[in-house]
Formats: C-alpha cells, sequence, structure tokens
C-alpha cells in the first residue's frame, strides 16, 4: 500500500499560519528571481478567483494589479523560502512519526511506502479492516493539520500510480473531504470514469492522443483495455501504468517525479553569480552529498554537474548544460569527487552566460564492500523481501543561484514575512 | 581510579543537559510566541517572555494557550464550562476581562503554553 499526501497551497498555508488576519484575504506571492519580471509564484483561492494565477508575469501581472489594486484589498508577499522550507521540513517529519518509509517529492508533497503496515494493526481503534486505511489517511490528515497547522490532502491504493490518482481525487472531489482510499475496485471505478488519461502522472499528451486514437479515453478504459494492445499502439510505460492501475504493483515502473530512489535536496537558494562564487556553491553541494554517501555507506561511480541558465524572455528557453564522467572506480572520496566535479564545472563554465541553477548528481551507487546500503537496517521494514525494495540509484542537489542585488525589486523586499520560525526577533506575538 | 573509565563502565554515555529535551517534547510540533502586555502577569507571563506553544496536545480546562481570537494571537487561560471563554490572569489591572467564545466569534486555538522562558537579566 503507498499513500500520497500533498498539501495545497502550501505556500500561502505558511504565510497564513502566523497570520491570521491573512485567512480570507487575497493573498499572492511574487518573485523576481533575476529572470526580469516578476512573477507570481502562488496565490490563494480568493486571488485566483481575480484573475491573479500561478505564472502571471512581468506587464501582464502588473497591468493586472493596477486595474485591481485600487477597488481590492491584495496582499502580496516576497517569497519566504526560510519558512517555507521550516515549515516543509516539519511536515516531513510529523510524516516519519506516523509512517515507515517517507519520501518527499516537493515541499509539499510525500510519498509514503506503506508495505508492512497491516490494516489492523493500523489503527488499534479502528472498527473493520475495510476502510481502515480510510481512517488513517484521516488519522494522518487530522494530526498533520493539529501538528503543524498545514491542511493536507491524501490518497491511498495499492500502487504508486494509483495513490497519485487517489490525492488528485482528493483535491477535485469535495465529497472525500481530503482523504481518498482507493483499495476497493468499486471505488477505483468510480473515480476512473470521470479521469481523463491525459490527467494520469506519467502519461504525456502525446501518449493521450495515441490512446485517444485506440478509444481509450478515461481511465476506466486504460485499466480495462488488453494490455497487449495498449503495448502494440503506445509504449511500454504506458501499460505499467495500466497495470498499476488495476491494483497490480509494477517493480519497474518509476516516474519522473518519483524520488523514491534518489535522495535529493533542491530548497537552496544562494546568491552566487560569479565563476568563483558558484564554484563555491558546487563544493559545498560535493561535501553534503559525500556525507550522505558515506551515511548509505555506499559508493558512486559517476559524477555529473549541470547549470541551467536563466530565462531571458518568455520566447528565450532555459538552456541546460550536463556533463557526466566516471570516476575511474567506485568511491566515497570526498576529495575524488569535488576534483571530478570541479573539473566539469571548468568545462561547462561560460563567461558570457547567467546561471540559474546548478545541479550536482552522483550515480551509480553500490553498497561499499558488497555489504548492504544501511538504509536496509532499519527494523521496522525487516518483514519485506530485499528485492521489493529498490536502493537508491542516485543522489542529487540542485542549488538555485540568485543575482547578488534584486535591482527595482529590491524595495518589494520589505514584503518579506517574518522569520517567524527562524529568527528570535521575528517570532510570532500573542497578547 | 580512572574517572572516566568509572562513568563508561555504567555502559550508557550521558551527555551535558540540553534544554531542548526539558522543554520540547513534540519538535515538529512546537512553535515560540513572545508575549506583550501584562494579561497574564499572574501565570508568570511577563511581557517579551518567550513562550514553548506545543500543538499537539490538545487544549483541556484550565490550560493556557495561545490563540487567534479576531486574527490575531492571543495568550490566555482556557476555560471550557459553564462557559467556553479566554480568561486573562492579572489580578490587578480591572481593565483585562474575559473574552466569551460564542459560535460566531472568530476563534481558533493555536497551541497550549508548556514552558515560559523569563530573561532575569
Amino acid at each position: 500500500m503507498f499513500a500520497v499526501v500533498y498539501c495545497p497551497e502550501f505556500y500561502i498555508q505558511c504565510e497564513r499560519l502566523f497570520r491570521p488576519d491573512l485567512n480570507n484575504a487575497a493573498l499572492i506571492i511574487a518573485s523576481n528571481d533575476g529572470d526580469g519580471g516578476l512573477t507570481i509564484i502562488a496565490s490563494s483561492v480568493e486571488a485566483k478567483k481575480m484573475g491573479l494565477l500561478s505564472g502571471l508575469q512581468g506587464t501582464e501581472l502588473t497591468d493586472t494589479l493596477n486595474s485591481l489594486i485600487n477597488h481590492l484589498e491584495i496582499k502580496i508577499c516576497s517569497p519566504n523560502y526560510e519558512l517555507y522550507g521550516d515549515i516543509s521540513e516539519r511536515f516531513i517529519k510529523s510524516l516519519e512519526l506516523l509512517a515507515p518509509k517517507v519520501s518527499p517529492c516537493a515541499d509539499d508533497k510525500a510519498l509514503l511506502d506503506l508495505r508492512g503496515l497491516e490494516p489492523q494493526r493500523l489503527d488499534s481503534k479502528s472498527l473493520t479492516s475495510e476502510g481502515s486505511f480510510q481512517s488513517y489517511g484521516r488519522k494522518i490528515q487530522q494530526e498533520l493539520k493539529q501538528w503543524t497547522g498545514i491542511s493536507a490532502v491524501i490518497g491511498t491504493a495499492p500502487t504508486k500510480t494509483l495513490a497519485k490518482l487517489a490525492c488528485s481525487a482528493a483535491q477535485i472531489f469535495d465529497h472525500y473531504e481530503g482523504v481518498t482510499d482507493l483499495s476497493t475496485l468499486q471505488e477505483r471505478q468510480s473515480i476512473f470514469k470521470c479521469i481523463s488519461v491525459a490527467d494520469i502522472n506519467g502519461i504525456s499528451k502525446k501518449a493521450a492522443a495515441k490512446l485517444s486514437a485506440i478509444n481509450i479515453h478515461t481511465a476506466l478504459e486504460l485499466s480495462t483495455a488488453p494490455k497487449a494492445l495498449i503495448r502494440r499502439h503506445s509504449s511500454v510505460v504506458v501499460e505499467r501504468i495500466a497495470i498499476e492501475l488495476s491494483g497490480l504493483c509494477c517493480k519497474e515502473l518509476k516516474l519522473n517525479d518519483d524520488t523514491s530512489d534518489v535522495i535529493s535536496n533542491s530548497n537552496n537558494r544562494v546568491e552566487a553569480r560569479s565563476f568563483a562564487d558558484i564554484k563555491q556553491v558546487l563544493v559545498a553541494q560535493t561535501a553534503g552529498a559525500s556525507e550522505h554517501l558515506k551515511s548509505l555507506s555506499g559508493t558512486c561511480d559517476s559524477v555529473g554537474v549541470a547549470l541551467t541558465t536563466v530565462l531571458l524572455s518568455k520566447r528565450t528557453p532555459r538552456i541546460q548544460n550536463a556533463l557526466t564522467a566516471n570516476l575511474g572506480s567506485a568511491t566515497n572520496s570526498p576529495g575524488s569527487i569535488q576534483q571530478l566535479a570541479t573539473q566539469l564545472l571548468e568545462s561547462l563554465w561560460r563567461e558570457d552566460a547567467q546561471y540559474h541553477s546548478i545541479k550536482l548528481s552522483l550515480t551509480g551507487l553500490n553498497p561499499a564492500d558488497a555489504g548492504q546500503f544501511s538504509l536496509f537496517s532499519d527494523t521496522s521494514i525487516s518483514s519485506i523481501e530485499p528485492n521489493e525494495y529498490s536502493p537508491p540509484k542516485a543522489i542529487r542537489l540542485e542549488t538555485f543561484l540568485c543575482p547578488a542585488n534584486h535591482n527595482h525589486w529590491q524595495e518589494k523586499r520589505s514584503l518579506l514575512s517574518a522569520s517567524f520560525t527562524t529568527k528570535w526577533s521575528d517570532i510570532p506575538r500573542a497578547s | 581510579m580512572n574517572m572516566m573509565a568509572a562513568r563508561h563502565d555504567f555502559g550508557e554515555s550521558e551527555q551535558t543537559l540540553d534544554l531542548n529535551e526539558l522543554c520540547i517534547e513534540h519538535p515538529t510540533a512546537t512553535y515560540f510566541v513572545r508575549a506583550s502586555g501584562d494579561s497574564m502577569i499572574d501565570a508568570g507571563i511577563h511581557c517579551d517572555d518567550v513562550l514553548v506553544v506545543d500543538r499537539s496536545i490538545t487544549a483541556r480546562n484550565g490550560d493556557i494557550i495561545v490563540a487567534s481570537l479576531d486574527h490575531s494571537f492571543t495568550v490566555k487561560k482556557l476555560e471550557v464550562s459553564p462557559q467556553l471563554r479566554l480568561v486573562p490572569m492579572n489580578q490587578g489591572d480591572s481593565d483585562f476581562r474575559p473574552n466569551n467564545i460564542n459560535d460566531d466569534t472568530i476563534f481558533e486555538v493555536f497551541g497550549v503554553v508548556t514552558y515560559v522562558v523569563h530573561a532575569v537579566r
């Protein structure tokens, strides 16, 4: 069994946690991260109703704001990543107290691996084994809300694909009140009819079009169509998704946002523009990644560095240049990793480019000394067959690079909400 | 006798005392709030004291809580019966009066105060 836990409007919820006066306000969080335009990165339901949607940027945004701001109360905040990061950590750590294996997918989303948990053991107060994952989901929702103040929606199901669908259903269909369990066939079929294949995680628009051509439009049709037909007209990935929709786990199914076998951290934002600064960032990344590797008792055999440029205009997409190289022999030596990484950076670096992010990857992970990765020593999952678990395949760290000066955005930084949980001078007051 | 060896013989390594261990039982649910004003002076809460607030504890009658009342945070004693209300604790100042909580009151409990940190210098 798997569960996907997602916090809708996470940044907005974080801003409201210590500002009860913003609870029903039209609130937008707007960022200027050096790309040359003010962009909405999050907006509350009230703001969305006014047309202030996520992604609105530049002159389009300022025009919309100017037309509204004289008449209505719109609150604008700068992104408070320190606050969001702290609350996100609480979100994940609270989940770790409630589930055996938690894989964060993003600041506001996590995948829970519940294999090994038997329904009767979930909640001693639960009356029946049927619907007990429903009550488990409800308990997680209530505990998260009480402990961290964040509202979440939860989907539980026998496969990862179904759990993601269940989570989406929990968000879309009000009658679920935020918790959907797709353990039973009836429950699955009742919502499959309403979900089009294009909305399923892992199925691209192109793949959806191909399925449409063979008369498969909804999740229901996909789950019941003969697998051979799907494989013939679509891809193996889509076939595996179809298998998962019918309730069977597909070990080989690996989707882009499936990070359970990748340890990654992309919460960092650093001011860096020059080669020297960015090299420092990379050195810090290699140190962090090597430490992760050591804590896993593992080695890696390749290092990759990727540099992504800033978005210069709507018409110029970001460009990513990446290089990967082998280390020569499997190692966990921080010195070797750092040396190779900096060589890759030197090869990639272009003086005339403005960089948006730098990503370090350590791949080809293996347990050191033909032993096991130390993750396996968790006794709560010792009853599971080892080959059901895929050991981590990569360690990825991404750091976002900001320009040192925010120029015309400088004055708007005063709209940064207080560091309510990370600075003593900023903690909320109660009278 | 070697004192270091003697300490290790007891099996458990004791580390130096940590205030976090004393005051924070549920780290992911614990937030710090600073008190303003004198409404709770009789409870030992002074202006600028730091309150350790635990959201995981369900508030009971008599608990000191931080709550949002009419969109701003307040720290008061919670009374549940005969009437749900927030009670100040400052007998010396009659300007502080209890706030009744009705169905239409904009009210939400934030958490229960477990410790108060008061600086004496």
